[in-house]
């Protein structure tokens, strides 16, 4: 018995060392104006697991400290709705003066500021408004980008290939109605604005999976390889679709006319970028707003401790999500991009470089 | 001998109603579906398969021990996540790929002690193993800086996945067929296939006959953790690019292969050419599926209705048998 429990907390200690030494050192909370924050709030991600809202959750912590001499806590609501609830309760415990929060789930939502707000937190959503519009909210204008990437590849695809059908094929995240408004819906619809003929083949749940969307592509080219247009809700999912296309000899562009078929995704992140600048890849679309959402949320949370922004009513801060592709945009605009929004350190010509290899 | 004898016949009545299952699915869908009876497909379908068969192969010699390892679709992640980070550290692919299969054999060797050293249950110590491999592969994105590893990887990364054997089989494929026909092996040919029946058959009784069972245990889950770490790197190159939330949920696959080929949970009962069958009901489900454009929602409890019935049709037959 005495062997077992002395192995058992042997193979525990292992692994707790091993956590704490991948964890590295603890983070600095020095640097405070004054020796403290003068406000805390708090962040609740989507997901962790997103290039996209790791990005947010670095620029709010960053322009908190740098602007406000906030402290932000972020919590990861792990695209799950009781993390997120949960994340909810954390931070009301920890007494945080605001928490801004995205998660698709508009009735959750809607629970977590009335919850908050309880407990005289006041709260800011992003992205997808709440069921019930009672507090400020951040929206980053994907729509009109949308449409503009769906003009943009039907009508590079139409150049290309005068006379065809546009035969468009989407994964979402399992048809949340404001994701459909604001990215499936319009995209397909600025394809439709150029092609009238153009027909939507099949709109699947990608699961915001790279893999599940390659599976689920090879399905849809299996069932239909005529399709022409394909659309990614995020650029994770966009990725998953060129490599089921590359897998099956396609995929392909000759220094941006396209042989196969055009790719578009959404988020603007680094490996969209690398792609949609090299010549020989069909992926070539994206859009995406980081540093302005994260600004925005902080800027509202900021607002409304201090009084100047009414807690309790709905007023939306539009921001912009800016449309890269490849015929449109230069290469340099998307570094100055990623390094802006992402804090990309490094060269993104050299990332096509690797890409076009 | 009577007892092996019935065991046996009710497997190869089980077979028959998997096979009759398949049949039936697959004749429905080459009369319905557009562009299913076509080769191309049927390569579609095996890769996509092919990952739960190569896993299945070992889990279902684990499995007929009595024991499973919830833990494989998280060692599936942490190997693909390190595979990616070395490579983009400059380790050569070889390399990296040979490391991470030992680094995944070690979460298995883990799992090992826990459940056969340790005589923790398989459900607690496997999960146990799932939540800290996942954390791991996280944990060695954010080293790398950031949510995934997708920029910056060498410009071959790919080229392992995506090899195409004689210009025309995907490796992924091969391997799957080199893994199923080596366990197909060892499961009936060898001592070890003989020992896992024994031990699921009876643990105590094979005990007290001297059988090392928890070396029998252990080098199982190895073996399952092991070829994880080989599907974690053959995934992540095959998409090109590194995620370490991939495979979430595989193990629950894995599972229903194995379970609906005719594995027993309790152990001493089951094959692997079971689990094919079950791998392929599933892989051709989920393959019409998308060809209908089936949406999600109504695919998941297409799911759950195709794996009842299947096991309903399969005990009211082996019944009656």
């Amino acid at each position: 018995m005495a062997k077992k429990i002395l192995l058992t907390t042997l193979a525990l200690a292992l692994m707790a060392s091993g956590i704490a030494f991948a964890n590295g050192a603890k983070e600095d909370d020095n640097g405070w104006v004054g020796g403290k924050p003068s406000y805390v709030v708090g962040h609740i991600v989507y997901t962790f697991e997103a290039q996209y809202h790791q990005a947010v959750a670095k620029q709010i912590v960053e322009y908190g400290k740098k602007m406000y001499n906030a402290k932000v806590i972020v919590l990861d609501g792990q695209g799950k709705d009781d993390a997120t609830m949960a994340a909810v309760e954390n931070l009301i415990q920890q007494k945080v003066q605001a928490i801004s929060l995205h998660n698709p789930n508009t009735g959750l939502t809607t629970t977590a500021i009335k919850m908050a707000r309880a407990k005289g937190i006041p709260a800011v959503t992003t992205l997808i408004r709440p069921s019930e519009m009672i507090a400020p909210h951040v929206q980053p204008l994907e729509g009109p980008s949308s449409q503009r990437m769906g003009e943009v590849a039907a009508t590079q695809w139409l150049k290309a290939h005068p006379g065809t059908q546009c035969r468009v094929f989407m994964l979402d995240f399992g048809k949340f109605a404001q994701i459909e408004e604001m990215r499936t819906g319009p995209f397909f619809q600025g394809v439709k604005n150029v092609d009238p003929t153009a027909v939507l083949v099949g709109q699947l749940n990608g699961e915001s999976s790279t893999v599940k969307s390659m599976e689920l592509t090879l399905d849809a080219l299996q069932k239909d390889p005529k399709i022409n247009i394909i659309f990614g809700g995020n650029d994770e999912m966009g990725l998953g679709a060129l490599s089921a296309c590359q897998q099956l000899g396609r995929g392909k562009m000759n220094n941006g006319v396209p042989l196969t078929e055009v790719i578009a995704g959404l988020d603007a992140n680094v490996s969209a970028m690398a792609q949609i600048y090299n010549p020989n890849s069909s992926f070539k679309l994206t859009h995406g707003a980081v540093r302005d959402v994260a600004y925005a949320e902080m800027d509202t949370m900021i607002g409304m401790i201090t009084g100047k922004i009414d807690p309790n009513k709905y007023a939306e801060t539009q921001v912009l999500s800016r449309e890269f592709d490849y015929w449109n945009s230069t290469i340099d605009e998307a570094q100055r991009f990623l390094e802006v929004n992402y804090l990309f350190t490094g060269s993104l010509k050299d990332e096509v470089a690797k890409a076009s290899k | 001998m009577v007892n092996t004898t019935t065991r046996y016949r009710t497997l190869d009545v089980q077979k028959l109603v998997l096979l009759a299952i398949l049949a039936v699915i697959f004749l429905f869908l080459s009369l319905v579906a557009p562009n299913f009876f076509a080769i191309r497909n049927f390569t579609n379908i095996l890769m996509q398969v092919s990952v739960i068969l190569i896993i299945a192969s070992a889990a279902n010699l684990l499995m007929l021990t009595g024991n499973f390892d919830l833990s494989v679709g998280a060692v599936l992640a942490f190997s693909a996540i390190m595979h990616a980070y070395l490579t983009k550290h400059g380790v050569p692919i070889g390399v990296s790929i040979i490391a991470c299969c030992l680094m995944a054999a070690a979460w298995g060797a883990f799992n090992g002690i826990m459940v056969g050293l340790l005589k923790v249950t398989p459900v607690v110590a496997t999960i146990a193993t799932m939540y800290a491999a996942r954390g791991f592969a996280f944990l060695i994105a954010r080293w790398d800086g950031g949510a995934n590893i997708t920029a910056g990887l060498p410009s071959n990364f790919a080229e392992f996945g995506r090899t195409m054997v004689f210009g025309q089989v995907p490796i992924i494929i091969l391997f799957m067929v080199a893994v199923f026909a080596l366990f197909l092996f060892v499961e009936k040919k060898t001592v070890l296939g003989r020992l896992s029946y024994a031990i699921g058959g009876n643990p105590s009784a094979a005990r007290l006959s001297g059988i090392n069972v928890v070396g029998v245990i252990m080098v199982l889950y190895v073996l399952v953790a092991a070829l994880a770490g080989l599907c974690g790197v053959i995934q992540v190159s095959r998409v090109g690019s590194a995620f370490p939330n991939i495979a979430e949920g595989m193990e629950f696959n894995v599972i229903v292969a194995i379970v609906l080929g005719g594995t027993s949970m309790m152990g001493g009962e089951g094959s692997l050419i079971g689990v094919l069958l079950g791998a392929l009901i599933v892989g051709l489900a989920a393959n019409g599926l998308n060809l209908f454009g089936v949406p999600y929602f109504y695919q998941t409890i297409a799911y759950g209705v195709i794996l009842i019935g299947a096991v309903l049709i399969d005990q009211t037959v082996r019944r009656r048998a």
